[in-house]
């Protein structure tokens, strides 16, 4: 199917606005969409996004024999798939221009840059290396789709574990993950990709474009850099002529950017090793995608979510932590107290949040009426207090919630109560509308 | 355990490009499904009397040439929908397998009936899939993966609800050696699953229209 284009009268507002330095999603021209990062129950697999950018990565592994011009070397190997999901121009198998493109600087970011070392995937010289196969799944298409590509490679491979493997003359033991444990892979750095957007013979920079944003641009350059502040790759895309300041400002950037993400996968992967190491197999993505894809949308979702699931408020404050964009950006001198800042807020709205769910608890403990009804006025009354700190432009995304199992008797009425006090939360975010 | 249905969740209209989308999972089973169109569609491909049918499902790994879920999926398809209501189109549904922890056949079927009902499609009867095994001639509702590879027979259930409102077979898989019996036995304990994800489905699509209603 085809892609309706981006008309004319649309590409003219898109680049006024652009040249006053607005954006439509509300942006600065310096600043990025927000980033999320969930890691899957099976080891090596992640998705990522970045805005409505979506992309998947699982990362295995198998035995091969080496090429003979290299005998000591694993095998690195990058598949990107372009899914009619993530866009329907994308036709089955058949990845074009921008698929081929999107394979090629992967390799350059991932493979070429030496981030893993590949020697250590070596069993046996010229006959046995393990070879490690990356399959990169677009989900949905909406601008930075490298960047999001390689934030989710990246992460699969910092999640992969391979299996233990014990040399004996004349053959290899293999162990499964109840044997023995398995084997993280030697990764010296993590990349990071940032796509800049340029405009006007590159006086104007455009950082983290969107899908409409990139037709409307001249151009855009690839940043690939870590956090010790190395440039691993380096893509300009059309034909544009940069000076070499105008080059090394969007450097800087990406590194800073850079810098911020690599906390974010490394706190991610942390996380992941603390619910695995009391021996159980975390859920995945059956239950973090569907918080993943909520927080997507508006500040008001996540936080309306927040009294059902107890486990969300931490894990958004410690997220917040390490990706402050707008004030790595704005005023680095006062990081600290702003930081501080925004903790505040969210331990606050956490606490009030905590006491709907009490007065909730509440209601199943006393019986009576009476008692529900005024509980209920509580819950409204607290909500709106709420929404009368949130932005009321906020867009709702029509984004629906459902859970349905055979559990005990005991376990119904908290399931019962749980979709009224979001059913109030959401009348009430409805009322304020209005 | 045989008679077990495990949890179901379900989110939809959460991806930007596509008509229709889905986050369907059962257990830890989880998969993305998406539905695009009506659209333009190729001229080789093209039909002048029926909607054509482009149904992918693509797995975490390896190459997305062909799988079998996209036979059934085709089939359950063609009988869901009028498909002579849309002549010289097309449609596209994709299912992705985010995480598979057995079942994902079922699970699949069921995520595609999500995103086609979040599209908007004009339905003549709703389908869902199950998935039966048999493990030590005991039969098991929704295996998890490691009873999924302990089993000795596996039959996978598209059941439509027909006209008087009873679950039906309308396209099935079997692997391994069933004979009549054991097959009537598996869709006995098949239909009152049927019936349990037609009301979550229920559930949710008034879920979702309720709000939008506000």
């Amino acid at each position: 199917m085809r892609v309706q284009p981006v008309t004319n009268c649309e590409k003219a507002v898109i680049l006024e606005a652009l040249k006053i330095g607005k954006r439509f999603d509300f942006r600065s021209l310096e600043e990025f969409r927000d980033v999320k990062l969930v890691v899957g129950a099976e080891v090596g697999t992640a998705i990522c996004t970045i805005g409505n950018t979506k992309v998947m990565a699982a990362v295995s592994a198998e035995i091969a024999e080496p090429s003979s011009m290299r005998p000591h070397k694993g095998v690195i190997n990058i598949d990107v798939d372009l899914s009619p999901m993530a866009n329907y121009a994308n036709e089955h198998d058949r990845l074009g221009s921008k698929g081929m493109e999107l394979i090629r600087l992967l390799e350059l970011i991932i493979r070429d840059s030496r981030c893993i070392d590949v020697e250590a995937l070596c069993i046996r010289a010229g006959k046995e290396i393990w070879k490690i196969r990356v399959d990169v799944r677009i989900l949905d298409e909406d601008g930075s789709l490298l960047d999001c590509a390689c934030l989710a490679a990246i992460t699969a491979l910092q999640h992969f574990r391979r299996p233990n493997v014990t040399l004996e003359p004349h053959h290899t033991l293999i162990y499964s993950e109840y044997e023995k444990a398995p084997v993280p892979l030697n990764i010296y750095h993590m990349p990071i990709c940032t796509t800049i957007g340029l405009l006007d013979k590159g006086q104007i920079v455009v950082i983290d474009p969107t899908d409409k944003e990139t037709a409307c641009l001249d151009g855009s350059i690839v940043v690939a850099c870590n956090k010790r502040r190395e440039v691993c790759a380096l893509h300009q895309s059309t034909n544009l002529i940069l000076s070499t300041k105008q080059i090394e400002r969007c450097v800087k950037l990406a590194m800073a950017r850079a810098e911020a993400l690599t906390a974010v996968v490394s706190d991610v992967i942390k996380q992941d090793q603390i619910e695995r190491s009391a021996f159980k197999r975390p859920d995945g993505f059956a239950i973090t995608t569907p918080s993943l894809i909520l927080t997507a949308g508006t500040t008001a979702s996540r936080q309306i979510r927040a009294p059902v699931i107890k486990t969300e408020p931490e894990s958004f404050t410690q997220r917040s932590l390490y990706q402050p964009s707008v004030i790595l950006n704005e005023n680095p001198l006062s990081v600290g107290s702003v930081k501080q800042e925004d903790v505040d807020e969210e331990t606050l709205l956490a606490e009030q949040l905590t006491t709907i769910q009490n007065s909730v608890g509440q209601v199943e403990v006393t019986e009576k009426q009476t008692v529900a009804v005024s509980s209920r006025k509580r819950e409204v009354e607290e909500v709106n207090d709420l929404l009368d700190g949130l932005d009321d432009d906020d867009e709702e995304e029509e984004v629906q919630t459902m859970t349905l199992g055979s559990e005990t008797v005991l376990n119904d009425v908290p399931m019962e109560e749980a979709p009224d006090a979001e059913d109030s939360l959401v009348n009430a975010k409805k009322k304020k509308k209005k | 355990m045989a008679g077990r249905l495990r949890e179901m969740r379900c989110e939809l209209s959460f991806l930007k490009n596509a008509d229709g989308s889905a986050c369907f999972s059962q257990g830890a089973t989880c998969i993305w499904a998406s539905c695009s169109g009506p659209g333009d569609v190729h001229a080789s491909k093209a039909s002048d009397e029926a909607m054509t049918l482009d149904i992918s499902y693509r797995a975490n790994c390896g190459d997305n040439k062909f799988n079998v879920l996209n036979n059934i999926i085709h089939s359950t398809l063609s009988n869901a929908i009028n498909l002579e209501l849309f002549p010289h189109t097309t449609i596209s549904v994709t299912v992705h397998g985010i995480q598979d922890d057995g079942s994902m056949g079922a699970v699949a079927i069921n995520g595609a009936c999500f995103a086609l009902l979040d599209n908007g499609m004009p339905f003549e009867t709703v389908f869902c899939g199950v998935l039966i095994v048999r493990v030590k001639d005991e039969l098991i509702i929704d295996p998890t993966a490691k009873q999924e590879a302990a089993s000795t027979g596996r039959v996978l259930f598209s059941v439509c609800k027909g006209s008087d409102g009873h679950p039906e077979v309308c396209a099935m898989d079997a692997i391994g050696h069933w004979d009549f019996i054991q097959l009537e036995a598996a869709w006995s304990l098949a239909q009152p699953s049927a019936s349990a994800i037609f009301d979550f489905y229920k559930t949710v699509m008034k879920r979702k229209l309720s709000v939008d209603e506000q």
